[in-house]
């Protein structure tokens, strides 16, 4: 009888380990939602980059054109939003290299921004948002990073120009190693 | 047999507790450190009415919004994710809600009002949708209202002056439509379970 018993558990406990493989997998199929990478994009030195993206920045009030010189008053808040002017650049990087590489530093052409930083966003056990520059960033040997929001990205500040869905900018990643790879960076809708 | 039946029933349960903990799972990328997504404040907490300036540039008090539910978000405008990314996930609750969208209302605070004048609060919340409500106001006013929700923010100079970054507590709070403060939900948890939060309390 107990022997029995064990016959029928035996292929019972495969199933169950089975159902469960299946179950966890099924569960697992939801992260990075809308970062399906597109094709293989910039690819030098073993560095490949891939879904590489901007955020476009908010729109500025549209001018009227009249070209009237405004107050001094007006014109400073004027200076001081276009100066303001921030967003963030993501992407996925693939190190298909034996070593580390660390991402020192990256760059666009001056009237897109004036500077270009890497930053990581981290959020504490109070739900509280903090975002600073690092020095750099590791893209690990034979694996990935993944800039994205709410971790590490680009960050671009003092935007000179609106930058709308569909735009492209050119970005320039520079590595500890030497290494340099330009990647052109899709302007993604605000929202 | 009826050991076998025994057998199957286990597997069913066993089948049962997998498909309930994928549930649970918070797909997204963002934390989990509390077990269940959002906070129910049991009693609902009182707080103070405010007066802000909208995306119009119009004067704007929270409980204009009376009988309505309320998702307030503190942010600002130059944040480069946590505060697009809740915005978006805002326009997904409302799809969520569906006709209940009629009794809620989205309010993005900035905390950033040196900055965040309402011309530019009207491109960046009307960007989203133009329904969500902007508000905008001076150090003092978002201060205290701040205190009030037990939010945190701080300026962060860097660079230069023009470029500095806030620091900035990325919850979202619910207000009921009686005006207290009904549930607190972290960053990053799924819009449906927001919207179940929010039907709640509607």
């Amino acid at each position: 009888m107990i022997a029995h018993r064990r016959w029928i558990a035996a292929p019972l406990a495969a199933l169950v380990l089975v159902v469960l493989v299946i179950g966890l997998a099924a569960c697992s199929n939801d992260d990075d939602n809308g970062d399906t990478p597109d094709a293989p994009a910039d690819d030098a030195g073993g560095m490949q980059v891939n879904d590489a993206w901007v955020r476009a920045t908010v729109p500025q009030m549209a001018d009227d054109g009249s070209g009237e010189l405004a107050g001094d008053d007006a014109m400073d808040s004027d200076m001081a939003m276009a100066s303001g002017q921030t967003t963030g650049a993501f992407m996925t990087l693939a190190n298909h290299s034996d070593t580390d590489e660390r991402l020192i530093a990256a760059s666009v052409p001056a009237n897109v921004a004036t500077t270009v930083e890497i930053h990581e966003t981290t959020l504490d056990e109070n739900d509280v948002m903090r975002m600073r520059p690092v020095d750099g960033v590791i893209v690990p040997a034979d694996g990935n990073l993944v800039l994205k929001p709410g971790a590490f990205h680009i960050m671009l500040l003092d935007v000179q120009q609106d930058l709308n869905a569909g735009d492209t900018v050119p970005l320039t990643l520079t590595f500890e190693s030497g290494l340099t790879l330009d990647v052109m960076a899709d302007v993604r809708p605000l929202e | 047999m009826t050991m076998r039946r025994r057998e199957v029933f286990a597997l069913a349960v066993v089948i049962v507790a997998a498909l309930a903990g994928c549930g649970s799972e918070p797909g997204e990328s963002g934390p989990t450190a509390t077990p269940l997504p959002g906070t129910v404040l049991d009693p609902p907490k009182d707080v103070a009415d405010f007066t802000l300036t909208d995306q119009r540039g119009e004067s704007f008090t929270l409980s204009e919004l009376r009988g309505k539910a309320v998702l307030l978000f503190f942010g600002y405008t130059n944040c480069p994710d946590v505060c697009p990314t809740t915005l978006s996930e805002f326009k997904r609750v409302k799809q969520e809600l569906g006709d209940d969208a009629d009794r809620v209302a989205f309010v993005f605070v900035s905390v950033d009002g040196a900055r965040d004048t309402p011309e530019r609060l009207a491109a960046y919340v009307g960007a989203f949708d133009p329904s969500f409500i902007g508000l905008t106001g001076d150090d003092v006013s978002i201060r205290s209202i701040a205190q009030d929700y037990g939010v945190f923010f701080q300026r962060q100079t860097y660079a230069n002056d023009a470029n500095y970054l806030v620091d900035h507590t990325a919850s979202t709070f619910v207000v009921g439509p009686e005006g207290r403060l009904r549930v607190v939900i972290r960053y990053g948890t799924d819009p449906t379970i927001v919207a179940l939060r929010v039907r709640a309390v509607l």
